[in-house]
């Protein structure tokens, strides 16, 4: 079977900035695949190419084994939720949800079960009459969300979902976008510059940087496993250290995740599968459950390390305190050579 | 002071270019005017209107004010007495009135949405040449507009020497003293108040709105009526109500480039002041035109009102 989406060497630039430089990526119905990166990476040209509001330069598009690249916007099976939401404002609740199957010409009897499915569907049948200022962010979100899938688009598209959302209802809303994806089947391709919002969310991340799409995989395996320094660093908290980690070999940039490494005090010497870095202690941030310590070398390196607060309150470091890093072997990650470049920005 | 004064401009400048409160200063000033320049006025007319006519400079005595006696206070309600038993000499003017006000306030619409839409959705120099050019006219006497109309439009004006030109027609055609003529003069002199408030709504419409109608699957004409008229209503009602009061009272315009068929309110105003010289009476049918424009406007505001409620 065809994946739902193969997006094929695509280039698209600005006068002369390239916005994004030979992009390919395939994303299999049911999906919820997330582009993930710094703002101005081109994650969201990226997805206003899928829409149809902007064209590729060179490059093709197939959705469903359809080349899409130069349909307009309204003949894909394609619908977008758009980062401010873009509900009309002179619109009811249901008249929002509605507009799309109106220009598909439903009416009629047809026309109202189907708007009453939706606003069942994101649970806000209370509020059909509202007009969109006077409804909460969350329930705003909701409304834009049935209106792009009142079409039952194939691939639904998410414009940094849950940034205008504050804290906790971000949460709630996350759980209920995958429940939702989970019950309709509609792939998503999310685009957002929040981390976390990725990890939670996606069933496959592609991390994007400049225009290039860097690395894709499961959530986990770019954690665990980041092809580069550009991965490891946008993906979580990580220390980088540059030495002579693998015995006969020459000096390779490791990354470390903080929660992977320990601090001791400076006697503690390594068991047989770990290492152990001599360093002084520097700051400590309270994180509630955790601290994040960070201790130096003395080639200079930064090292993060997560501690509880009784490993804290056992360790008590004073300012410049001599201590020793340990880690296990299995830990460290030893990057790419190549792909290290990419943390000024080459690839 | 003076360092004061400049610096207090720079920021005036500043706040004005950028856009918000500068589209409102835009969109104030007209309506600013109207206001100011309609309150005081609006009280002398009233109290001459009530008092009683003579002959002397001025030829009224007023229905409140300050004689020699003191304040004096004696309204009386002979002149509108005089006008309603005369009504049917003045439907012909209203109806005329109505009719060239109307007219050119729609023609005014037509004209004026396309400009304002242009100009709300286009960016920086083509933004701006554009609000200088429907305000540049603005800003010249409205009699030196009149004037240049006359100039294209009389009989060895520009018009008619340019279909001669061509061939298309033998002898000049009759364009002035013409409902065509007033139309000309007052969509020229009124524009600018009818572009002006559409761009003030049209400006504030989200690109990302046409985006996602055109999304849903609307075309640029469903996009057109479903989106962009609808959320431009309160500007169109703005607009209207400025092009088509005063037109309504339009006294130079008909004069100059109307004839008899064209007879309008205003130059009937003229004739009770300056010729009959009974200003109580002139005065009477200056307010009780003014009632009949509150009609549409109280209308309006009532419907907006129910908009609003449902």
């Amino acid at each position: 079977m065809p994946p739902l989406l193969k997006i094929e060497n695509i280039c698209k630039s600005f006068g002369d900035l390239p916005a994004v430089n030979g992009l390919s990526l395939e994303v299999d119905a049911g999906e919820i695949f997330c582009l993930l990166g710094p703002s101005g990476c081109g994650k969201t040209t990226m997805l206003r190419m899928l829409a149809g509001f902007e064209t590729p330069e060179s490059g093709s598009i197939m959705i469903d084994g359809r080349d899409m690249t130069a349909v307009p916007p309204a003949e894909r099976p394609v619908n977008i939720m758009f980062q401010n939401y873009a509900l009309f404002p002179h619109l009811s609740v249901a008249d929002n949800i509605a507009y799309g199957l109106r220009r598909s010409g439903i009416s009629g009897a047809a026309l109202s079960e189907r708007v009453d499915e939706l606003l069942h569907l994101v649970r806000l049948k209370r509020f059909e009459g509202r007009k969109p200022d006077n409804l909460s962010g969350g329930q705003r979100q909701r409304t834009a969300l049935a209106r792009a899938l009142a079409r039952q688009p194939k691939l639904l598209l998410l414009d940094e979902p849950l940034a205008a959302l504050d804290r906790k209802l971000r949460e709630e809303t996350q759980i209920e976008l995958v429940a939702l994806q989970r019950q309709l089947g509609t792939s998503f391709i999310v685009v957002t510059h929040d981390q976390d919002e990725a990890m939670s969310l996606a069933s496959r991340i592609g991390i994007m940087n400049e225009g290039h799409l860097i690395q894709t995989g499961s959530p986990q395996e770019l954690y665990d496993r980041p092809e580069n320094a550009f991965v490891a660093d946008f993906l979580g908290e990580v220390s980088f250290l540059t030495g002579a980690f693998i015995p006969g070999e020459p000096d390779v940039t490791i990354a470390l995740r903080p929660e992977h490494v320990s601090l001791r005090q400076a006697s503690a010497s390594a068991t047989e599968n770990e290492f152990d870095l001599p360093v002084h202690y520097e700051s400590a941030t309270y994180l509630g459950a955790n601290w994040m310590v960070r201790v130096k070398n003395a080639g200079g390196m930064t090292i993060k390390a997560l501690l509880s607060p009784a490993e804290m309150e056992q360790l008590a470091p004073q300012a410049g305190a001599r201590l020793t890093v340990l880690f296990r072997r299995s830990k460290m990650h030893v990057l790419d050579p190549e792909g290290l470049a990419s943390l000024s920005g080459e690839k | 002071m003076m360092g004061w004064a400049r610096r207090h401009l720079i920021t005036l400048y500043q706040q004005a270019t950028s856009s918000k409160i500068g589209l409102f200063l835009v969109a104030m000033i007209p309506l600013a005017w109207l206001t100011l320049f309609f309150a005081v006025p609006l009280l002398e007319i009233l109290g001459v209107s009530l008092g009683s006519s003579r002959r002397g400079v001025p030829p009224f005595i007023p229905a409140w004010g300050l004689s020699d006696e003191g304040l004096f206070f004696a309204p009386n309600s002979d002149s509108y007495a005089l006008l309603l038993r005369h009504s049917s000499d003045y439907l012909v003017p209203l109806y005329n009135s109505t009719r060239l006000a109307f007219g050119s306030m729609l023609i005014c619409l037509v004209l004026a949405f396309p400009i304002a839409l242009w100009a709300a959705r286009a960016r920086g120099a083509v933004r701006l040449s554009l609000l200088v050019m429907v305000l540049l006219p603005f800003w010249t006497s409205s009699l030196l507009r009149v004037y240049a109309v006359m100039g294209l439009l009389n009989p060895t004006g520009y018009v008619n020497q340019f279909l001669l030109f061509l061939g298309l027609i033998d002898t000049p055609l009759d364009l002035m003293r013409m409902d065509i003529s007033v139309y000309f003069g007052i969509v020229i002199c009124y524009l600018p108040l009818m572009v002006l408030p559409l761009y003030a709504v049209l400006v504030r419409i989200d690109e990302s709105l046409y985006e996602a109608a055109t999304d849903l699957g609307a075309t640029r004409t469903t996009t057109f009526m479903t989106i962009t008229l609808p959320m431009a209503r309160a500007g169109i009602v703005a607009g209207c109500l400025l092009v088509f009061i005063p037109a309504m009272g339009e006294f130079m315009i008909p004069e100059l480039l109307g004839g008899p068929e064209q007879l309008m309110m205003g130059k009937v105003l003229w004739a009770e002041f300056f010729r009959s010289r009974d200003w109580p009476v002139a005065a009477a049918l200056a307010v009780l035109l003014l009632l009949v424009l509150s009609i549409p406007i109280l209308w309006l505001r009532h419907a907006e009102r129910r908009m609003k409620e449902t």
